[in-house]
């Protein structure tokens, strides 16, 4: 069942606890816990550690509920630690910086503005003059496959057309830091895989720093340098994965048996099956 | 399709005009006296034999009532929009303005005569206030169900609450305004009525209370047909406002 | 027993009660400051001494006004909802006379009450029938709006089932209309009290809302203001009995 691929594989489980990271994410001993002190009180993140390099590719991987959006959107700056430090570039994160561009889950694009203007919407949030960028954005929605539907209205795009408008928006101005909350998750099985194919076209180009949160063990393989496996609730890192798949990555290597393997022991972590 | 579109055009034409002969009819054949019941055709002489004091007199009843519900809209949608960036504030006001709004709000109408005076200032105070609930709340209510990825979204681009108002909640509102702001062109109608009612020298609700008084019913049906016109046209006009804020929005 | 998580409470309870302190801390500070004519703007214990002392008299008015709105509602309800029922059962009906419902929706329908005077003479019949009509249509246009919102699921779900029509309509559409209907009547009840306020208004022979003219035309404020609390206690009553009607009878109609 195992192969001898699973041997090249690291797990945080045997590793210390790295204390003193460094990384350009620097996630040290991170908790999180809802209405502490109150009738509902609910351990989010369990205190977890992990570090990001400059240039990576890295999913947050584990089953819905453990708390990986949560620890996502501490790294946007977007909820606080309870306790623990996150922090990007060297610099604490405590409130959300123009260096991070984001998706969600679902495209969240106003539904009053064409692709392009919601491609150009973070000049505007950030009160930039919008002009000089025109011409990028229309090169980035061209690069998805979105020629011709610049002046498309949300409404009038598919799921899958949407979230390249998304993915449009959080490349436009070329964050370093790029963070991904699930965002295909709500998209049909072959829209996935063409959305992973443009994700993987756009990431080479640009080549951000990237944390992809996702509960498909297949999609976080596919695109990652390396993959985080959460537990369940309260979430925390308990394995760390490096994939060895040289890119550019064709859809192909889905079908290889290494591929399989991974994916193999990937679950079987999520599962708290000894391997 | 034709057949059926056809049909929803003829079938409450056809309805009208059915109740019109209907009650054309009922006149004729039981002569009911002209005050207790007044055929269409009286109705419509005296539209006509009046037109000019209706028109006079639907003056002051349509400036007091556009001027009353731009008053509520601009303050609707301001103390609404002041609101959204305090929650301590949303928290302290919302809750009083839900209270005052379960009081029937024409009773407040003699008060405002005693504060204001008989005259202009009392009527569009009156139809501000009773036009203010519906946009303040459907505005409020508009600013809180802005979809909040979006909020987020703008939050994490860095963007001032204030430019998350004006980009993201703002333009969000739109269609929750637009429902307020109908419900409150009709109400500021009524509103200036009642004030015309109660006390005034001019307006159609003091011409209806007047031949109320002189027992002239045909005058007081023609006075209201105008007054609905008034009405269903400046309806028009808040969703003609509504159709192009929305086309624009999003066709 | 339910716990009550405190901070929750407060949070809930704290900015309104310091709302309403700041509007009375403000409306006795201006009664006191001079600015304002004390015949004007009574100070908040002057109505509250007002209301205790006519106490009877306002009650002896109220009477009316809450039968007149309790007749208003009730009659509004079983013509709207019936009429409703009936419009909604045949389309080609519907189509017929659904634009002519929309457009009195539209109107100053309050422009009318000198009408009812003519007709039912200074009597509380005027007001009652003038609350009837006021009421009336937000009702049927609730209830129309209502008989259409059955998902047509269930409707194809009845038919497969080979129930008749009657039994669709009864036991699936209905059902599906009610949290509309009670929306429609919780407006209804407004406007109930509304016509029949109005009603006293023009009559001006009893009822609070003729207790609220006439002490305007005193310049009695403290009365009047005592005479709006009285009124918004009416509405009150009327509005909670209807709001725990709907939450007994969509209790019973909801299986979950």
């Amino acid at each position: 069942m195992i192969s001898a691929a699973i041997d090249r594989l690291v797990d945080v489980e045997t590793a210390a606890s790295p204390s003193g990271v460094s990384g350009y994410v620097a996630v040290d001993r991170v908790r999180k816990i809802f209405n502490p002190g109150g009738r509902h009180e609910v351990e989010a993140v369990a205190p977890t550690s992990f570090t990001v390099t400059s240039g990576e590719f890295v999913s947050l991987l584990g089953p819905s509920g453990c708390g990986k959006s949560t620890l996502l959107m501490m790294v946007a700056g977007l909820d606080r630690p309870s306790e623990g430090t996150v922090s990007v570039a060297g610099r604490p994160m405590t409130a959300p910086r123009a260096d991070n561009g984001i998706m969600f889950q679902d495209p969240t694009l106003l539904p009053w503005k064409s692709a392009l203007d919601n491609v150009l919407f973070p000049f505007r949030a950030m009160n930039q003059p919008v002009a000089p960028h025109i011409d990028r954005a229309k090169a980035l929605l061209d690069a998805v496959g979105l020629a011709g539907f610049h002046n498309h209205k949300p409404r009038q795009l598919s799921g899958g057309m949407r979230q390249r408008v998304a993915i449009c928006r959080a490349l436009v101005f070329e964050p370093e830091l790029l963070l991904m909350d699930e965002p295909f998750s709500a998209l049909d099985a072959i829209t996935r895989d063409e959305m992973n194919l443009v994700l993987m076209k756009m990431w080479e180009e640009h080549h951000r720093t990237a944390i992809f949160v996702t509960h498909s063990i297949r999609e976080a393989v596919y695109l990652s340098d390396r993959v985080l496996v959460m537990s369940q609730r309260p979430g925390r890192v308990i394995a760390d994965v490096k994939i060895p798949f040289a890119r550019p990555r064709s859809l192909e290597i889905e079908e290889s048996a290494e591929f399989n393997d991974i994916c193999g022991y990937l679950r079987s972590k999520i599962q708290h099956r000894p391997v | 399709m034709t057949i059926d579109r056809l049909r929803a055009a003829v079938l409450p034409t056809g309805f009208a005009v059915a109740v019109l002969l209907f009650w054309q009819a009922l006149v004729l054949i039981f002569h009911y006296p002209k005050v207790v019941l007044p055929a269409p055709s009286d109705i419509f002489e005296a539209l006509v034999a009046n037109f000019g004091t209706i028109c006079r007199q639907a003056v002051p009843t349509s400036r007091d009532t556009l001027a009353g519900f731009l008053l509520a809209a601009v303050l609707g949608v301001g103390i609404a929009s002041l609101l959204s960036f305090s929650r301590l504030l949303r928290d302290a006001v919302y809750p009083l303005v839900i209270l005052l709004q379960l009081v029937p709000k024409i009773a407040w109408t003699p008060l405002f005569i005693v504060w204001a005076g008989i005259g202009q200032p009392a009527r569009l105070t009156i139809a501000t206030f009773i036009a203010f609930f519906p946009i303040f709340i459907s505005m409020m209510a508009g600013l809180e169900a802005t979809d909040r990825s979006l909020v987020r979204l703008s939050t994490s681009l860095t963007a001032s609450s204030w430019r998350t108002f004006w980009l993201v909640r703002l333009p969000a509102s739109m269609p929750y305004l637009f429902s307020g702001l109908k419900i409150a062109i009709t109400l500021a109608v009524i509103g200036v009525i009642v004030a015309e009612f109660i006390s005034s020298s001019e307006g159609l609700g003091f011409l209806i209370l007047k031949s109320s008084a002189l027992l002239q019913t045909d005058l007081i049906l023609a006075a209201i047909v105008v007054l609905c016109l008034l009405g269903v046209a400046f309806y028009g006009i808040v969703v003609a406002g509504e159709r192009a804020i929305l086309k624009w929005q999003g066709e | 027993m339910i716990v009550i998580d405190a901070r929750s409470a407060a949070r809930q309870v704290l900015p309104p009660a310091l709302g309403l302190a700041v509007l009375f801390g403000a409306w006795s500070w201006l009664a006191a400051s001079g600015l304002v004519r004390p015949r004007m703007l009574p100070p908040p214990g002057k109505v509250w001494d007002t209301l205790a002392r006519s106490l009877d008299l306002l009650l002896d008015q109220a009477g009316p006004t809450f039968w007149a709105a309790v007749t208003g509602i009730v009659a509004a309800a079983l013509l709207g909802i019936g009429l409703g029922i009936a419009v909604s059962y045949s389309r080609r009906l519907m189509q017929a006379i659904y634009p002519t419902i929309v457009f009195f929706q539209l109107i100053p329908k309050v422009a009318l009450a000198p009408v009812f005077l003519i007709w039912f003479g200074h009597t509380i019949v005027a007001n009652i029938v003038f609350s009837v009509f006021i009421a009336f249509f937000p009702v049927l246009v609730a209830t129309i709006a209502g008989l259409q919102a059955t998902p047509p699921t269930y409707e194809r779900l009845g038919q497969s089932l080979m129930m008749p029509p009657l039994r669709i309509f009864l036991r699936v559409k209905l059902i599906f209309a009610l949290p509309q209907i009670f929306n429609g009547l919780r407006i209804g009840v407004t406007f109930a009290v509304i016509g029949v306020v109005l009603g006293e208004f023009i009559t001006a022979q009893s009822g609070l809302g003729y207790i609220i003219l006439f002490s305007a035309n005193n310049f009695e404020t403290a009365l009047l203001l005592a005479a709006i609390v009285l009124l918004c206690g009416v509405g009150i009553v009327l509005f909670t009995f209807f709001l725990a009607l709907e939450a007994i009878v969509l209790r019973v109609f909801d299986s979950r």
